[in-house]
């Protein structure tokens, strides 16, 4: 079995736990299954910013175990990060602005450091020190398979990678092909081992609200009838669905939710840590250029100009995402997280 | 290894980033609007560069796990050109009896990249394709775009003059004007980035002043730039400046050198064709290779004599490849594909192939395109030339001389042709002698029945005759009958008359009576005695 057949097998069999309708795809005689097909579903399955990265790391193009793919696998470890602390950082907001939650002061000193600019480690960081506030003041995560799988072992497996990385990827060492081949297999081994602990993920569809249009006919009851698009997906031609539901969620938003067809119910707002511009109009040639339909993910608060930098999920370089008509929305948003989670003197030295 | 920092009447390809200037706004804005739909259209005047921004521009904004270009031309048919390039890239090649659909799922599944499928000169499709061959090409890209698993782009470019043809294709493919995009000529600031970005990128020296010389050569009265121009006149400097040796420096004299420049392609086509031994023969073999409409057509060998014989040229295939060679060699055309066809380098070139061809072998040319078209219909779904084609074609059958599969196919049509007439010849006749049958039949008929009204109407007359007869009689009769009433009403009135007389009269005869009555009863008594005496008596 070769490198890539090892890990999609092993992501693969735990998905199915997660997709019992995915079981489909694997024969019970295990030599008959089209790994193709395996490495596909596991791509559209997971949210995404993480689907995306697998996807591009299963490729055609990464067939050889060189530089290229390790690069790949760190950027795939990378985002797997990015989105779990990004949800846990959104949920304990929401907690703490519903209940009356104390944040220790050792996690606000910490926070607007490591959150002004993202890095592996900060994201390592955010979700060991979120989960222990959540297991602390007893909160049952939004995914809250989290509870189980997030324990002292899990996050060693995650402290491996921020060492590795700045070894490897800012190049300080040089690698010979045979100890590139190494670390390929022992790269793609932990992130298996990862992605198939993380693999409850897939039961939580990721979901871009559109629009959301309000019904309310002649002596009946008012819904909201809201366009979605599906970012679960295997590309960016995300599939549109319609939801009618009685109660409404939030326009403009990247939201987690428990199931679609209730989504309405129990859903988590990402904004503004991941952000879609799929519904945005592009009215003029400079946001034309220099704004792409993409999913983004936030990546650094540039202090000096009071900017929102964020990093796309397919589009290569870099946005100004204050094209965006909703920015201002975005830069508010952002602000609340900092000053729930910060320090004032943090706050004010920036 | 070629340093030239031109590409002559090549595209650009992936590897030509480092020379590839003057279409960054473009290819940025085409980037965009990948990301807006999976599908997209590019049009544009020939000789813009849409291919060059494609393969190069577009190509290099992606990362290669994002990027699986598949780049398609027409050849002979759209559909198994798709099957072709699909299958020549496949990994687990997809059994042929599945349809292109499959194909590019599979491909995506073999790689997991975004396939990009681009059409390009895609107008070719509506100078040589058939009707059923742009119905499967619409079933295609409506299949290949409505499902994102296949994660599939469809890019179609095409000459703007062409543009207008697609809209038959807007029942099947709704959106297919929806995310589009004009790519216009290049304008002096981006010739004059085109020139000198590829110079200093390969280490060729400008003296100052040539850009600017250049692109006042080729800029046409609206401030464009002829593209093709711009390549075959910097490819002649840079051969010019690297056959000194050395530093290779374009110099101000060099343009100067150039002389009067007029129309460029066409200069430089007249020059290669003047270096043959018989350039007539060289130009005979260039003109098969135009279409009807004056682009480029691609032709494998075989084709290329055939089409020769046409304008009455029978060279042997030896021959024939010896020109072709010298034209790849000059860069007229592009060497042979996998299917051995060639072709013109660029359509500009095309069009100039086109302006030498004499009315009368346009003529021919285009009667020589309709057969082919036709034939390929009759390939496709067995329908032969109509007594109108044939009729559109007779005026040039001596001068046309076709292969055996077409001249069978004209044969064949003519034949059914006139077998429909003779069919149509007796149908007629057919029909004109029912008809008579029936005309006779009916006037039979009508002349029977005439005689019977004649009778009834005899019949009907005596009867109408014995009825006025009988009027005449009952007339006379009531007139007789209204004199007796008038008489009896006569009779009747002077019996009442006489009645009431008759009662006046002995109304007072009783009134008397009754005022003489006792001398009267005295006297009748007395005379009724008298009677009675007398009676006894």
């Amino acid at each position: 079995m070769s490198i890539n057949e090892t890990f999609i097998k092993k992501v693969f069999e735990r998905v199915v736990e997660y997709k019992p309708r995915l079981a489909a795809f694997m024969d019970e005689d295990d030599d008959m299954f089209d790994v193709r097909e395996l490495a596909n579903n596991i791509s559209k399955t997971y949210p995404w910013p993480i689907g995306v990265e697998i996807r591009r790391l299963l490729s055609g193009n990464m067939e050889d175990l060189n530089r290229g793919r390790i690069d790949q696998i760190f950027k795939t470890i990378e985002r797997t990060m990015q989105f779990l602390s990004y949800v846990l950082v959104i949920q304990l907001l929401e907690h703490k602005l519903k209940n009356d939650l104390e944040i220790p002061d050792s996690f606000k000193k910490e926070f607007t450091r490591r959150f002004t600019t993202t890095t592996m480690g900060n994201f390592v960081w955010l979700i060991r020190s979120i989960s222990d506030i959540m297991v602390k003041n007893d909160i049952t995560p939004f995914m809250e398979e989290m509870t189980d799988i997030f324990n002292k072992k899990f996050m060693g497996k995650l402290d491996f990678w921020t060492p590795q990385r700045n070894e490897l990827g800012h190049y300080q060492i040089n690698l010979s092909d045979e100890e590139i081949e190494v670390r390929c297999h022992e790269y793609m081994d932990l992130l298996g081992d990862i992605l198939a602990d993380i693999a409850f993920v897939v039961k939580y569809p990721l979901v871009t609200i559109t629009e959301i249009q309000l019904i309310k006919p002649k002596r009946e009851d008012v819904h909201y009838l809201h366009n979605m698009l599906i970012l679960n997906s295997a590309s960016s031609s995300f599939i549109g669905k319609d939801g009618d539901f009685n109660q409404f969620t939030d326009t403009h938003s990247v939201i987690l939710v428990k199931s679609i067809k209730n989504a309405a119910d129990a859903f988590l707002n990402l904004s503004p840590l991941i952000i879609d511009t799929h519904s945005e109009k592009m009215e003029s040639r400079e946001k034309l250029t220099k704004l792409k339909k993409d999913v983004y993910l936030y990546s650094k608060w540039e202090l000096k100009k009071g900017v929102l930098h964020y990093i796309g999920t397919e589009a290569t370089e870099k946005p100004d995402m204050r094209l965006v008509s909703f920015y201002d929305n975005l830069v508010k948003e952002y602000k609340e997280i900092m000053s729930v989670f910060s320090l004032e003197e943090e706050l004010q030295n920036g | 290894m070629d340093k030239s920092p031109f590409k002559f009447l090549d595209s650009y390809t992936r590897n030509d980033s480092d020379i590839f200037f003057g279409r960054e706004k473009e290819t940025e804005e085409i980037y965009s609007r990948l990301f807006y739909s999976n599908l997209m259209l590019i049009y544009g005047p020939s000789g813009t560069g849409k291919t060059s921004i494609l393969q190069c521009g577009v190509a290099n904004r992606f990362s290669e796990n994002d990027w699986k270009p598949l780049f398609i031309r027409r050849k002979g048919n759209i559909i198994k050109s798709i099957g072709q390039e699909l299958d020549k890239i496949a990994i687990h090649p997809v059994p042929e009896s599945k349809g292109n659909v499959e194909r590019v799922y599979s491909l995506y599944l073999d790689y997991l990249i975004p396939v990009y499928i681009i059409f390009d000169q895609f107008e070719e499709l509506f100078i040589f394709g058939t009707q059923s061959e742009k119905e499967e090409f619409v079933d295609f890209v409506r299949e290949v775009t409505k499902n994102s698993d296949y994660n599939t782009h469809i890019i179609i470019s095409i000459r703007e003059e062409y543009l207008a043809n697609l809209s038959e294709f807007e029942d099947g493919i709704p959106d297919l004007f929806q995310n589009r995009i004009r790519v216009e000529k290049m304008k002096k600031k981006q010739a004059l980035q085109a020139i000198e970005g590829p110079c200093k990128a390969r280490g060729v020296k400008l003296e100052e002043g040539v850009a600017a010389s250049v692109i006042s050569i080729i800029t046409d009265e609206s401030g464009a730039i002829e593209l093709t121009w711009l390549q075959v006149l910097l490819d002649r400097l840079y051969k010019k400046a690297s056959g000194r040796g050395g530093e290779i420096t374009i110099k101000m004299s060099d343009v100067e050198g150039l002389g009067k420049i007029g129309d460029v392609l066409g200069s430089f086509l007249e020059d290669q064709l003047k270096k043959m031994e018989n350039g007539d023969e060289g130009e005979a073999v260039l003109k098969t290779l135009v279409s009807s409409d004056g682009t480029k057509k691609q032709l494998d060998i075989k084709e290329i004599r055939e089409a020769l014989i046409t304008t009455g040229h029978n060279f042997d295939d030896g021959k024939i490849k010896d020109i072709v060679q010298y034209f790849v060699n000059v860069r007229i055309l592009s060497d042979k594909d996998e299917n051995g066809r060639y072709e013109l380098k660029h359509d500009s070139l095309a069009r100039k192939v086109f302006e030498r061809l004499t009315l009368y072998e346009k003529e021919l040319l285009e009667v020589r395109h309709f057969i082919e078209h036709a034939y390929k219909v009759f390939e496709a779904r067995k329908v032969l030339l109509s007594n109108e084609d044939l009729n559109f074609i007779q005026p040039y059958e001596d001068k046309l001389i076709l292969s055996h599969e077409l001249n069978d196919f004209v044969e064949l049509s003519k034949r059914e042709s006139a077998r429909k007439k003779k069919r149509k010849r007796v149908v007629f006749a057919s029909i004109a002698i029912v008809l008579l049958l029936i005309m006779t039949a009916f006037t039979t008929w009508a002349l029977i029945e005439r005689g019977k009204a004649f009778k009834q109407q005899k019949i009907a007359e005596k009867q109408k005759n014995f009825a006025e007869e009988q009027k005449g009689i009952a007339e006379e009769k009531k007139e007789e009958l209204a004199k007796k009433n008038i008489a009896l009403d006569k009779a009747k009135n002077e019996a009442v008359n006489a009645k009431e007389i008759v009662e006046n009269e002995l109304y007072h005869s009783i009134k008397n009576s009754l005022s003489v009555a006792p001398l009267k009863m005295n006297v009748l008594y007395m005379e009724g005695w008298k009677n009675v005496s007398n009676g006894y008596t």
